[in-house]
C-alpha cells in the first residue's frame, strides 16, 4: 500500500511538476506558435533575422533592467531616461559637433563615463526608494521626468562626430546581439545560482520574510537599482551604435516597451515569478511579431500598433490563466 | 485701432499636431489652414506690440531650434520683447500658457499648437479677450486666429514625389516599373498623414510606379532605420525610398549603408532617396549624392512673418483688412521681412517663403509659403536653415 501510494503520488507529483514547470516557461512554446505561424504567413521575415535581433538589442537590455526590478517586487519607470540621460551626457563629452562639449574622444572613457552615469542614477534611485523609503513609482517617475528634461536642457539637436570605436559596439549587429546575450546569461546565472539572486526572489515574494531570514534587502534594493541603471545605459550605448549618433529624443517612450517585453516573457508585476530566460523570450516575441508585420504585405503601416496591442493583451490573458492554473495545481498537491 | 476691444474672427483651423519626431522638428503638426480675422482689443491699452508670449514645443532637435531661434532674433531686431515657454509636450501645459499670456501684459500671442484641437478653448478666449493670437507651424482648429503661418504638408510630400519621379527617370531610364517605399511618421498624426498621402496621390497617376508598401516610421531616426532595414533584406531591394521627415530618412541613409547599398546617385545600384525636410546632417548627403532631393521648409520665416503681420494687426486696432484675403498670392514686392545678421547671414535676405498663398482651412486665413527643394545645385547655400543651424 505504502508502495503504491508511493508510485502514484510520485506519478501525480511529477505531472505537476511538468505542468508547472511548462507554466513557468510558457513563453517559449507561444513563441514556438508565433514563428511558425510567421514562417507560413510572413516568411520573408527569417531572411533579415540578424537585422531583427540586432534592432532588439536595446529594448532587449531595458526589458532585462525591468525584469530584475519586477523580480526584487520594485519597478523602474526611468529605465528609457536613464538611457537616454547617460546617452546624451557621454555623447556631449565625446561628440564634435558644434554645440558639443567635446572634451575628449577616448571611447574607453566614454564607455567607463557612461556606464558609470547610468550606475550612478540607479543606485541613487536605490538608496531614495530603500533608504529614504519613497515609494518607487514615484521615486522613478521623478527621474523619469528630471533625466528627460536633463537632457533637453543639455542638447536638443543629434550629437554627431562620435568616435569610432564608441558606436561600433552597438553600430555592429553581431557584437551588439552578443553583448545583450551575454548580458541575459549573467544575468540568468546570477539570478538561479548565486545568493544574490535567491535574494531578488525571495524580496520580490515578500521583503518582510526576506528581512526575517537574515536578508539585507535594502542593501538589495540598491544593488538591483544599480544594476538596472547600468543595463539601461548600456541600452543607451547601444541606441547610440544603432543610429550613430545621439538623436535629441533617444530612449523616450521605450518604458513602456520594457514592461510590455518582461510582462510578456511571463515576469510577475508583483513580484517574486519569473525566469530572465522568459523575459529574453518575451523581447524576441515582440520583435518578430513587430517585423513581422511590417514585412507582411497585408496589414497596413497604421494597424500595426493596434495588432501590437493585441499581442500584448493576449499575452497578459495567457499570463493571468496561468497563475490561476498554478494556484490551482499547487492547492490540489496540498490536499 | 488700439486697443481694446473686441471683435472678430476667423477661423482656422487644422491639424493635429503632435508631435514629436526625433529629431529634427517639422512635424508636429499639422498643416492646413486658411483664414479669417478678426478682433478688437488689446490687452495692453495700446496699439503698439511691444511684448508677445511665444508657446511651443522645443524638443525634436535642430529644425525647431532654428524655428525658435529665428523667432527670438527678429523680435529683437523689432524690439519685441519675445516670451518664449516650451510646452514640454503638453497641451495642458500649452493651454496653460496662453491663458497666462492673455491674462498678463502680452500683446499678442504666438502658437505653435502642440495638439491641434487642445488648446482651441484657450486660444478662443484669449482672442475674445482681446489678445489676438497667430499660430505657425502646426495649426489651431480654433476658427477665430486671424492667421496661421506654415507650408503645407500635403504640398510637400506630393513635391517629394515628383523629385523622385524625376530621380527615378534619371536613374533608372530603361525600368518599366520602379518599386518605391513609402516611409510615413506617426499614425494619427495630421502631418505625418498628409505628408504621405501627397506622396502617394502623385504616385497613383504614374503608370511606372509601384509604391509596394507604406512604412510606419514613427518619425524617429532609430525606428526608420530598424524598419527599412528588415523589411528590404526581408522583400528585395526597391528603386527609391521616400521618408516624411528628416529623422526616418537619416535613418533611411543608416539602413541602406548597413545593407551595403548605399551608393550616390548616378552610380550603379543607387536607390533613389527623397524625404521631407533639410538639416545640417541632411543637407551634405543631398550634395554627396546620397539624398536625391529634399523638401525643405522655410521654417526661420514663420515666425517673422505672423510677427509682421502681428504688429500690423496690432497696430491698426485689429483691423482684419491688413490681413491678406483668401485666395492671395503675396510675393516678397507685397512683404519684405527686413534682414538682419545673425549666426554669421544675412538671415531672410532670401525670401525662400516666396509666393505665398493665402488659403483658408477650418475657417481661418493659412498663409501657406513655399518650400525649397534641396539638391546638389544648392544644397550648400546660406539660406537653408540647416546650412545656419548646426
Amino acid at each position: 500500500m505504502a508502495t503504491e501510494r508511493g508510485f502514484i503520488g510520485r506519478t501525480f507529483g511529477d505531472r505537476d511538476d511538468v505542468a508547472l514547470t511548462l507554466l513557468d516557461n510558457m513563453i517559449w512554446p507561444i513563441l514556438a506558435v508565433v514563428l511558425l505561424g510567421v514562417l507560413v504567413l510572413v516568411p520573408q521575415t527569417f531572411r533579415s533575422v540578424e537585422l531583427i535581433f540586432w534592432g532588439a538589442v536595446p529594448i532587449g537590455l531595458l526589458v532585462l533592467a525591468e525584469s530584475l526590478c519586477l523580480l526584487s517586487g520594485h519597478f523602474d519607470l526611468s529605465v528609457g531616461s536613464i538611457a537616454g540621460f547617460s546617452a546624451m551626457f557621454t555623447g556631449m563629452i565625446l561628440g564634435t559637433c558644434p554645440s558639443c562639449w567635446s572634451l575628449t574622444t577616448n571611447p574607453w572613457l566614454g564607455f567607463a563615463i557612461i556606464l558609470l552615469v547610468g550606475s550612478l542614477i540607479g543606485l541613487t534611485n536605490g538608496v531614495m526608494i530603500a533608504k529614504v523609503g519613497l515609494n518607487p513609482f514615484l521615486q522613478t517617475l521623478a527621474f523619469l521626468i528630471i533625466f528627460e528634461g536633463a537632457k533637453t536642457a543639455m542638447q536638443t539637436q543629434p550629437v554627431t562626430g562620435l568616435p569610432g570605436l564608441y558606436t561600433q559596439v552597438g553600430g555592429t549587429p553581431r557584437l551588439a546581439i552578443g553583448v545583450m546575450l551575454a548580458a541575459f546569461a549573467i544575468a540568468g546565472v546570477v539570478l538561479q545560482y548565486t545568493s544574490i539572486g535567491q535574494g531578488i526572489y525571495a524580496l520580490g515574494s515578500s521583503e518582510s520574510s526576506a528581512r526575517e531570514v537574515g536578508i539585507n534587502t535594502e542593501q538589495l534594493i540598491i544593488v538591483v537599482y544599480t544594476v538596472s541603471g547600468m543595463l539601461s545605459a548600456i541600452a543607451g550605448l547601444m541606441l547610440t551604435g544603432f543610429t550613430g549618433v545621439v538623436p535629441p529624443l533617444i530612449g523616450e517612450g521605450l518604458v513602456f516597451q520594457a514592461f510590455a517585453g518582461a510582462v510578456i516573457g511571463g515576469i510577475s508585476l508583483f513580484g517574486g515569478r519569473g525566469k530572465i530566460t522568459g523575459a529574453l523570450g518575451g523581447v524576441i516575441l515582440i520583435q518578430i511579431v513587430q517585423s513581422a508585420l511590417n514585412n507582411s504585405g497585408a496589414i497596413g503601416a497604421t494597424q500595426i500598433q493596434a495588432i501590437n496591442g493585441l499581442v500584448l493583451l493576449l499575452a497578459i490573458v495567457l499570463y493571468s490563466t496561468q497563475t490561476k492554473l498554478r494556484a490551482r495545481i499547487l492547492a490540489s498537491g496540498a490536499t | 485701432m488700439s486697443g481694446a476691444a473686441i471683435t472678430t474672427v476667423s477661423i482656422a483651423g487644422c491639424a493635429g499636431g503632435d508631435g514629436g519626431d526625433d529629431g529634427d522638428g517639422g512635424d508636429s503638426g499639422d498643416s492646413d489652414s486658411s483664414g479669417g480675422t478678426t478682433t478688437t482689443g488689446d490687452s495692453g491699452g495700446s496699439n503698439s506690440l511691444d511684448k508677445v508670449g511665444m508657446t511651443a514645443y522645443v524638443r525634436g532637435g535642430s529644425w525647431i531650434t532654428a524655428y525658435i531661434e529665428a523667432a527670438e532674433f527678429y523680435a529683437q531686431d523689432q524690439g519685441i520683447e519675445l516670451d518664449v515657454r516650451p510646452n514640454q509636450q503638453s497641451a495642458q501645459k500649452q493651454v496653460s500658457d496662453i491663458r497666462e499670456f492673455a491674462n498678463g501684459d502680452h500683446d499678442a500671442i504666438l502658437v505653435g499648437v502642440w495638439q491641434t484641437g487642445a488648446a482651441e478653448g484657450a486660444i478662443n478666449e484669449a482672442i475674445e479677450g482681446g489678445t489676438p493670437v497667430f499660430a505657425t507651424n502646426a495649426d489651431t482648429s480654433s476658427s477665430e486666429i486671424p492667421m496661421y503661418v506654415g507650408f503645407s504638408n500635403y504640398d510637400g510630400g506630393a513635391s517629394s514625389a515628383e523629385e523622385m519621379l524625376n530621380a527615378l527617370e534619371q536613374q533608372y531610364p530603361d525600368k518599366d516599373t520602379w518599386r518605391v517605399l513609402n516611409v510615413r511618421g506617426v499614425q494619427g498624426n495630421q502631418s505625418a498623414n498628409q505628408r504621405s498621402q501627397g506622396f502617394l496621390d502623385v504616385m497613383a497617376e504614374n503608370d511606372r510606379v509601384e509604391v509596394v508598401t507604406t512604412l510606419n516610421g514613427e518619425y524617429a531616426r532609430d525606428v526608420a532605420q530598424s524598419t527599412v532595414q528588415e523589411w528590404i533584406q526581408a522583400n528585395g531591394r526597391v528603386d527609391g525610398v521616400y521618408s516624411g521627415n528628416l529623422s526616418m530618412g537619416l535613418g533611411v541613409v543608416q539602413a541602406l549603408r548597413n545593407l551595403d547599398m548605399l551608393v550616390p546617385r548616378g552610380e550603379d545600384g543607387h536607390i533613389c532617396l527623397t524625404q521631407m525636410d533639410g538639416s545640417p546632417e541632411v543637407n551634405p548627403l543631398v550634395g554627396d549624392g546620397m539624398i536625391d532631393a529634399a523638401v525643405d521648409q522655410p521654417n526661420y520665416f514663420y515666425n517673422p512673418i505672423a510677427m509682421h503681420y502681428m504688429q500690423e494687426y496690432v497696430e491698426s486696432g485689429m483691423d482684419d483688412s491688413v490681413i491678406p484675403e483668401v485666395g492671395t498670392e503675396v510675393t516678397a514686392d507685397d512683404l519684405s521681412i527686413e534682414s538682419g545678421q545673425h549666426k554669421g547671414v544675412e538671415m531672410w535676405s532670401e525670401p525662400i517663403w516666396d509666393p505665398g498663398i493665402v488659403r483658408e482651412q477650418n475657417d481661418h486665413p493659412w498663409f501657406r509659403t513655399n518650400s525649397v527643394v534641396i539638391t546638389q545645385d544648392n544644397f550648400d547655400q546660406p539660406f537653408l536653415w540647416g546650412n545656419v543651424w548646426g
